[in-house]
């Protein structure tokens, strides 16, 4: 299905709002990537998305799909991963998009999601025994690049999963975390996922661990780097696990950073620091590419399929050379 | 219930009318519940300075400019710097959690959004409302008092057109707005400025020049700038803040207002003024149109508590009240689109804003 010369853009809803990447023929010639937040926990009651909830999606979705106009996007995949998995009016939530933005929602299961992780980071296989760790809200997913055979280990269950049982309030308590941390151990020696030594490389993706690594990086003062050099140490990550229990300016570090991660960020670290201390990898890479630029090229290749929404150009809105579009339009 | 109330930064129009529209709700809808005001924003909130507000201390302030409750700036930042073994936002939390608070109304501006996150963070219940003159808190189309101060800063522009006219000057008013334009540009098309200058179109000495020139050759005796007092220079665009503040400093002016009007004056051999309408903007009683605004918005905030939805502040989309999660909007700000309906429109009818060339 491949044409040359098009433009292409992948939405995605996920438990913290929604993103957009536009590319340019393929994945790796990224145009334009932009995000909105919307905390999808405040908008839910008894299980099922509020009217409010669905009026701010299809806000959000309205705007990146107005920016894809505005750029000259040819085609669109609307997205949803684990966001939207777990809630009670799916059905109503998907008419009420379709209706109110012409787009249709592909929901991406947790395997999908896993390769889509595994197709935006193939070059991870350049690095050190690497594993790809994706934390979603429904879903924690590890792709393991290592071996002769690679294979995607999905655990049914997710940051928000794990902070509905066990958080009280906003972050962990010490009592909470340890209880976080042994019910996740349970569940990694059940399903015989892998101890130190098979991982050196964990490379994370996905928006909470960019969420990390932005609060990593104030907390430690150092200036946020591009693409391939976002390294966590060891040692930093640790202290900044520590902080975000108790440290007294935890709250004000998330809420410059991270806001939107402000429900489940405590709960990731635990997760984060659980996976790694049974790993004993030696690095951890932040990845800047994830389900969305996964997705795109995993469309490209055929290898997934979803319904596309295809933007039309009247006469008066012409696309210049760059392919931007030079007046209003939809 | 104990339900606490605060105002917070900068006061302005509508916020007893907001105070009034919750404490009328409580007092109908929850009749179990108790209603304390924080003396003076987030300072009586540290200092654990409130008092039982009854019944009765809700009539009569609907159309009171002001706060009944005072108000005094905390910033942001200062929150969790440590003082004598505590922080503020530490302190906060404590007489929250001493007192019993269930939820606590926070009235305020983008700061006062930022630290309410903060608490909520830290396990407060707390219900966001947008107050400001500037309106420039994301997420809402609008913010109570921002009307208020729109129709103050427009009779303002139209005051000084007869002394304008009068004289053949070219009358400089500047708007306040911090760092956003909507208040200067609502105002300048309203009053019927003939140049509008904004914090987000950074201007040219010579685009000035260039418009105001043209009105003058065009045989105009006068003209009417509105100017923001956030606004920028194309040269000053891209310095950081704390190099353009000095820059400015050394000419001794904390507004680029009266550089412009000096080179204006001295380029163009016209009279030049400049006009500060200052905190009059703030001041008086609120417009009818922010007192049906804070009176939705309150009563709508205070049926959020009622329902036990916290963590979110109140807003205005699409002409309908609705609410925001309050990490959602927290730290950001509404900044006018260059794209905006309103400057087409101004610019279609020939107003400049300064940067065409």
């Amino acid at each position: 299905m491949r044409v040359h010369d098009m433009k292409y853009s992948v939405i995605s809803i996920s438990s913290s709002g929604v993103s957009s990447a536009v590319f340019l023929d393929n994945p790796d010639q990224l145009i334009l990537r932009e995000r909105q937040t919307m905390s999808v926990r405040n908008y839910i009651d008894d299980g099922k998305l509020s009217s409010r909830g669905i009026e701010r999606l299809v806000e959000l979705i309205l705007e990146a799909k107005s920016r894809c106009y505005s750029v000259g996007v040819d085609l669109a995949w609307l997205i949803a991963t684990d966001s939207l998995r777990s809630i009670k009016n799916l059905s109503r939530v998907r008419n009420e998009v379709k209706a109110r933005t012409g787009m249709e929602i592909n929901l991406i299961e947790a395997e999908t999601e896993a390769l889509c992780d595994a197709a935006a980071n193939r070059s991870a296989r350049e690095y050190d025994s690497p594993v790809i760790i994706d934390l979603g809200g429904s879903s924690i997913e590890l792709f393991d690049f290592n071996g002769k055979e690679e294979s995607v280990i999905c655990l049914d269950f997710g940051l928000d999963d794990l902070t509905r049982k066990f958080v009280k309030r906003i972050y962990p308590t010490k009592k909470e975390a340890d209880e976080i941390k042994n019910y996740l151990k349970k569940k990694l020696k059940a399903m015989d996922i892998p101890k130190a030594g098979k991982y050196k490389t964990a490379v994370l993706s996905g928006s909470i661990t960019q969420s990390i690594y932005d609060v990593y990086c104030d907390y430690e003062d150092i200036p946020i780097v591009d693409k391939a050099d976002k390294v966590m140490e060891p040692e930093g990550f640790r202290k900044l696990s520590k902080h975000l229990f108790d440290g007294s300016k935890r709250s004000m570090i998330v809420i410059k950073n991270a806001p939107d991660k402000l429900h489940t960020i405590g709960t990731a670290m635990v997760v984060l620091r659980t996976l790694l201390k049974r790993f004993q990898v030696s690095c951890v890479k932040v990845s800047d590419y994830g389900v969305k630029e996964g997705y795109m090229r995993l469309i490209l290749e055929d290898s997934v399929s979803g319904e596309s929404y295809r933007f039309s150009y009247d006469d008066n809105a012409q696309k210049d050379k760059d392919g931007e579009v030079s007046s209003d339009g939809q | 219930m104990k339900i606490g109330i605060l105002t917070s930064g900068g006061d302005c129009p509508g916020l007893n009318a907001v105070i009034r529209a919750i404490g009328k709700y409580i007092f109908l809808n929850m009749p179990d519940a108790e209603v304390y005001g924080i003396s003076d924003g987030y300072t009586g909130l540290i200092n654990g300075v409130y008092r039982r507000m009854k019944q009765e201390d809700f009539s009569g302030i609907l159309n009171l400019g002001g706060t009944i409750l005072g108000t005094i700036r905390q910033p942001f930042k200062m929150m969790t710097v440590e003082e004598n073994g505590s922080t503020k936002l530490s302190r906060m939390v404590d007489n929250y959690k001493k007192f019993g608070f269930d939820c606590i109304f926070t009235l305020g501006g983008a700061g006062t959004h930022k630290t309410a996150a903060l608490l909520y963070s830290e396990g407060c219940r707390v219900i966001g409302l947008p107050k400001t003159i500037d309106n420039d808190i994301f997420g809402t189309d609008v913010t109570f008092g921002f009307h208020s101060a729109l129709d103050i800063a427009t009779e303002c522009i139209d005051r000084i057109h007869t002394t304008a006219a009068s004289h053949g000057r070219t009358m400089f008013i500047e708007i306040m707005g911090n760092k956003v334009g909507w208040l200067t540009l609502g105002a300048g098309i309203a009053g019927g400025a003939d140049m509008i200058i904004l914090p987000e179109i950074p201007f040219t000495l010579e685009a000035v020049a260039k418009g105001l020139k043209k009105r003058l050759d065009a045989g105009k005796s006068f003209n009417i700038v509105a100017i923001a007092e956030g606004a920028v220079l194309k040269s000053e665009a891209d310095m950081k803040k704390k190099d353009r503040s000095f820059a400015r400093k050394e000419r001794g002016e904390a507004t680029v207002t009266n550089h412009l009007a000096q080179w204006v004056n001295e380029t163009l051999g016209v009279e030049t003024r400049v006009i500060v309408p200052g905190h009059i903007q703030r001041g008086g009683s609120p417009s009818a149109y922010d007192r049906l605004l804070s009176t939705r918005l309150g009563s709508y905030a205070a049926a959020l508590c009622k329902e036990g939805r916290f963590g979110v502040t109140a807003a205005v989309r699409n002409g309908q009240i609705t609410y925001n999660a309050l990490p959602d909007i927290a730290g950001k700000t509404k900044f006018v689109s260059k794209n905006d309906q309103a400057i087409a429109a101004a610019r279609s009818i020939g107003i400049c804003f300064g940067d065409e060339e």
